[in-house]
């Protein structure tokens, strides 16, 4: 009759055969090939991709067969700080971040428990540490969590601020985080979470990640989806690359805004910055983009002094920013 | 746009309308054989246009798209007069979907799949459900199911087009289309 069936024939092909172990960059490269010769190829083979991807949701479906632990007898289970877990960290400094001022603590009132490692980062540093499993951490400005990993389990409490997570895969363990009573079970590999007060924010980059509250039904979220949870209510919204690399372009140590007002951009800054950037209402709505080094809260300052006409007055704690004077 | 960006605003934005699109072809095509044929040139006549420039409604952007493919090839089959299109023009495009039903499809979309899941012919069905339930890699379906990973790849491609296809069936439940659909006088008349 035509010839679209074929070419959507040919698209499912394509993606069954990139999903099978034999492809390699050979067939990569023919992919892409004939992706280039039409429009048409392209449009159903982003058609049934999508399709595709979407059924990963399917894996809800699984008879829960976790194996970790409940979460909240590990948090009971506290005991006293065992000296067998005092192994060495390789901590990395992160490129662009003098201070280096992120703690191992090892006990205290922080009541970690066996074989758990605390990690903080003060106000305005970022730092990656590596767990025994070859998972990789990132901690952005004011965050601490505890990890364990143990040979049944890997789990991290984010007790505050945000972290990247770049899991490493073993199905044979789940990678558990814990955030006050909501839990992200890792099936998949790269995520940022974000935990401020009561709101908790999850950014999915790669693969799946399964959200849970308590015992309510999990959620599963899916590469290029972000899930907010405040209360008892989970927003999931889709997100494009350009969105994904902002929400995560703290990882360079950047603040990317697009059509942000001045005073959202001052929270970010505040959260990297000892020195407080305060906003008057008279300059609040005034709507900023681009990419700025988070460190630097006084170029920015400048920068938007320059661009606006706005009035800054320094001290040695706040900076603030007003709307320029009526003649 | 880029390339990129393209793709992406047509996976974003287009691509879940596929109920819409549908059922506007369906309302105003007579041959429905001709449906996936129409469809996929709506599609990439779309890809194409959004890369000169991004349209501020993707709906009415697809719509108007699939319209004025509809009298292109009404016109290549020169029976109808152009006047048959007049009320075309008089076809709402507007109307998109709320961020709100957005979530909300989100939310069903598990009970949407598991019915396309209940759709598949048998053996289809039970490679996708290892691959997509219990996240096995294809070569762990063919060992688990005693056959070659040749055979899961073609189950896996029949899965694939037969999950799209269900998902825009099943999807207009969720989207009022009544309000963005009109008839289209010329398809009666062929």
């Amino acid at each position: 009759m035509n010839s679209n069936p074929t070419i959507e024939e040919r698209a499912a092909d394509w993606i069954a055969q990139r999903d099978g172990a034999g492809w390699s960059a050979e067939h990569q490269r023919h992919l892409e090939a004939w992706l280039e010769l039409s429009t048409a190829h392209r449009a159903a083979y982003l058609r049934l991709d999508a399709a595709w991807r979407r059924a990963d949701r399917l894996r809800a479906l699984r008879t829960p067969g976790l194996r970790y632990r409940s979460i909240p007898a590990a948090i009971a289970a506290r005991q006293a700080y065992r000296s067998g877990a005092a192994s060495p960290w390789g901590w990395r400094l992160a490129a662009g971040v003098a201070a280096f001022a992120m703690a191992v603590v090892l006990s205290g009132d922080l009541g970690g428990s066996a074989g758990e490692r605390v990690f903080a980062t003060p106000v305005g540093t970022r730092q990656t540490a590596a767990l025994e499993d070859g998972s990789k951490l990132t901690l952005n400005t004011s965050t601490q969590l505890r990890a364990r990993v143990d040979p049944g389990e890997r789990i991290v409490w984010l007790d505050h601020g945000e972290a990247y997570f770049d899991v490493a895969h073993d199905a044979s363990r789940p990678f558990v985080v814990v955030a006050g009573n909501r839990r992200v079970t890792v099936l998949g590999t790269r995520f940022a979470l974000r935990r401020e007060g009561d709101q908790l924010q999850l950014d999915v980059l790669e693969g799946r990640v399964q959200l849970q509250q308590d015992n309510a039904s999990p959620t599963l979220v899916t590469r290029g989806e972000s899930a907010i949870v405040q209360g008892h209510s989970v927003l999931l919204a889709h997100r494009s690359q350009r969105q994904l690399a902002a929400a995560t372009s703290w990882l360079e140590g950047r603040l990317v805004f697009d059509q942000t007002t001045l005073a959202q951009a001052a929270l970010q800054f505040n959260r990297y910055n000892r020195k407080q950037l305060i906003v008057e209402p008279s300059a609040a709505g005034i709507r900023i983009g681009g990419s700025f080094d988070a460190a630097n809260i006084e170029g920015f300052a400048r920068l938007v002094q320059a661009g606006f006409g706005l009035v800054v007055k320094v001290d040695d704690e706040r900076i603030v920013l007003a709307g320029a004077q009526p003649p | 746009m880029t390339r990129v960006e393209a793709d992406e605003w047509f996976v974003r934005e287009i691509l879940p309308l596929e109920a819409v699109l549908e059922r506007f072809l369906r309302r105003n095509w007579r041959d429905a054989d001709e449906i996936p044929d129409l469809r996929q040139e709506v599609y990439a006549r779309v890809l194409s246009g959004c890369a000169v420039s991004q349209p501020d409604s993707a709906q009415a952007f697809m719509l108007s798209t699939a319209r004025n493919l509809l009298i292109d090839r009404t016109r290549r089959a020169r029976v109808v007069s152009i006047e048959t299109f007049a009320d075309m023009d008089a076809v709402e495009l507007t109307h998109e979907g709320a961020p709100l039903e957005r979530h909300l499809m989100a939310r069903s979309e598990l009970r949407l799949l598991q019915r396309a899941l209940q759709g598949l012919p048998p053996r289809c069905r039970q490679v996708v459900e290892l691959r997509k339930i219990e996240g096995l890699s294809q070569r762990e379906v063919a060992h688990r199911l005693g056959i070659t990973e040749h055979t899961v790849e073609r189950q896996v491609s029949l899965g694939v087009r037969a999950l799209a296809a269900a998902m825009a069936d099943t999807g207009s439940a969720s989207i009022n289309t009544a309000s963005v659909v009109e008839e289209f006088p010329g398809a009666a008349s062929l």
